[in-house]
């Protein structure tokens, strides 16, 4: 049972974002002291793909698609117990994530479940899983929180817009991952972060896994410009006692034409 | 321009008038070319709003859920016989599923959670965004033929009518229904999520708690204050991963993204995943006994007191009023 999790690294919102902007020169976003870490919703899919594993055995590969310095992220997931990792180098704009990944699973002999995270912290478009499938001609299935069975017969319980449904899948898979009371990623113990930092970390070359003489490989939008919209709210606060308070809040919400 | 709008079963009413306004807009002004398909049961007049629109059923769909899959192929097919330069699809479970695959199947630039269109001086239609949960904008180019966006919703609710006169027609497209797949079989569906009053999305108020509750007993006043105003319960993540309230109920980056008419946030302290997630609230009180707590700099109106005290007054003060 061979189990991939495509991972991020993203801006850590927990130490860095009091100064939060954009760079008008680069484009980018520009934080004094940005720390960045795994992606929130990645960390979610680790979990999941940790209990599967530990529960009916199998292996765990992190993926991560980056420049050298990325594969902190990688420490991490060793951290949270995968058993192999790889970095995909990339050395400037190339094929698309989810084409690289493709192509590093494919590598790897293909996939049993592939499972990413929901969306992302930083772009959020929430592409790279559903491409990935199509890259890979597997099914995809949104939203997941859990993951029972074997390959005769997955089950994946599945957050809808109403609530949950269990599915039933008898192929190889791609899936998003989204967070419920069942998956709450485990820290890492001091122990973990020890061995993690002493885990061999695989590296393929990106230009080797998709060369750019394909076809299709360009991106297709381009980015032209990113600003942060100016917001007019200021607070106004309501002072007094208790009964004053209130008093005031329930006029403010009554001007809103609502409670009434 | 040719617009096609793809309306799945997920979409009601409301959320197939967003996607025509949403259409309206990136429509060049009086070149409106504008194509609705609808693909699930919808009521014979939805879309109507969208005259001036071709609009489309499929042939003899079958009753019941749709796969994702059968849905890919058939927004696949209508592409090809309709061939337009957008796409439009909700953002939601499943239009963010079916844009990525159907942009790599044909090799369009793919737009995720459009909330809005910029027209340059050139006259070329560029895309807008939110990056880092609504933090900041981005504005897209796209260098391919076909463009795929999903509308971000609510982004477009607003958005000035045009004068819609009333479609009467509606053609069929000619797509011969796909078969089911065989791969993922439903088992067994919709456990309800126990959230309570309204859904989180749809309310028109929501009251939400936080770590600042102290337990998870806080959730019965904020339970009484959203049944007086018809609202919603929401929750932050802190509150969420201290067991105290359902998962589902988390608004928020990693939750559901909300845009009431009115949010109540008490015990919050305004995390900026959370914070993400309710930005876009019409009007935001903030309850919090901290008066420090970076809620304050979203919020309208704030009370630095105790929720405890604060939320009883604040139902019977309501309760008044309409006695």
């Amino acid at each position: 049972m061979r189990l991939f999790v495509c991972i991020k690294q993203a801006l850590d919102w927990n130490s860095s974002t009091k100064d939060f902007r954009i760079d008008p020169a680069t484009q980018q976003v520009a934080v004094s002291f940005a720390r960045h870490r795994i992606d929130q919703f990645d960390e979610i899919a680790l979990q999941v793909a940790r209990q599967y594993r530990d529960r009916t055995g199998g292996e765990i590969r992190a993926l991560t698609v980056g420049a050298e310095e990325t594969d902190d992220v990688l420490r991490h997931a060793h951290a949270m117990n995968v058993d192999q990792s790889t970095l995909i180098e990339t050395t400037g704009q190339q094929a698309s994530t989810a084409q690289l990944l493709a192509a590093a699973i494919t590598h790897y002999g293909g996939a049993s479940i592939v499972l990413c995270g929901r969306t992302s912290s930083d772009n959020g478009t929430g592409q790279t899983g559903p491409a990935l499938a199509e890259h890979l001609g597997l099914p995809f299935i949104a939203n997941i929180v859990h993951i029972e069975g074997d390959e005769h017969a997955w089950l994946c319980r599945c957050e809808t817009p109403t609530g949950y449904e269990l599915l039933k899948v008898n192929s190889p898979f791609v899936a998003s991952v989204t967070n419920a009371a069942s998956n709450v990623p485990r820290a890492p113990t001091m122990k973990d972060v020890m061995r993690a930092h002493r885990a061999k970390i695989d590296v393929l070359a990106a230009a080797t896994l998709c060369p750019a003489s394909g076809s299709g490989l360009a991106q297709n939008t381009r980015v032209t410009r990113r600003y942060i919209p100016e917001t007019s709210r200021s607070c106004r606060r309501f002072d007094g006692a208790p009964h004053e308070q209130a008093n005031a809040l329930a006029l403010y919400i009554r001007s809103l034409s609502i409670g009434a | 321009m040719k617009i096609l709008a793809i309306a799945t079963p997920l979409d009601h009413s409301g959320r197939i008038d967003e996607l025509m306004h949403a259409a309206c807009a990136a429509a060049p002004e009086g070149a409106a070319d504008i194509h609705l398909l609808l693909t699930g049961e919808h009521a014979a007049n939805d879309g109507m709003c969208a005259a001036g629109a071709r609009v489309y059923r499929l042939p003899n769909p079958m009753s019941g859920a749709i796969s994702p899959d059968a849905l890919l192929d058939i927004a696949q097919r209508a592409c090809e016989i309709l061939d337009p330069a957008l796409l439009l699809l909700s953002a939601d479970t499943l239009g963010l599923q079916l844009a990525p695959r159907l942009a790599v199947r044909t090799q369009a630039a793919y737009v995720s959670g459009c909330c809005g269109f910029e027209r340059t001086a050139s006259g070329r239609l560029d895309f807008v965004r939110p990056i880092y949960g609504g933090r900041a904008l981005e504005v897209l180019e796209s260098t391919a033929a076909l463009t795929i966006a999903t509308i971000k919703p609510k982004s477009f609710a607003d958005s000035a009518r045009r004068d819609y006169t009333a479609n009467s027609t509606v053609e069929t497209l000619a797509i011969a229904w796909p078969s089911p797949s065989s791969a993922i079989t439903r088992m067994a569906s919709d456990t309800p999520h126990g959230r309570e009053g309204p859904d989180l999305e749809n309310a028109r108020v929501i009251v939400s708690g936080g770590r600042g509750l102290g337990n998870a007993g806080g959730y019965a006043e904020l339970r009484r204050l959203a049944h007086v105003l018809d609202g919603a319960v929401g929750a932050s993540r802190a509150a969420v991963d201290a067991g105290w309230i359902a998962a589902s109920s988390q608004v928020g980056q990693t939750g559901t993204s909300v845009a009431p008419e009115l949010y109540i946030a008490v015990g919050i302290s305004g995390a900026v995943q959370h914070i993400a997630g309710m930005s876009a609230s019409r009007n935001i009180i903030a309850i919090n006994t901290d008066e420090e707590a970076p809620i304050f700099g979203f919020a309208n109106v704030g009370v630095v007191a105790d929720y405890r005290v604060i939320i009883p007054a604040l139902i019977s003060e309501l309760a008044k009023k309409t006695a």
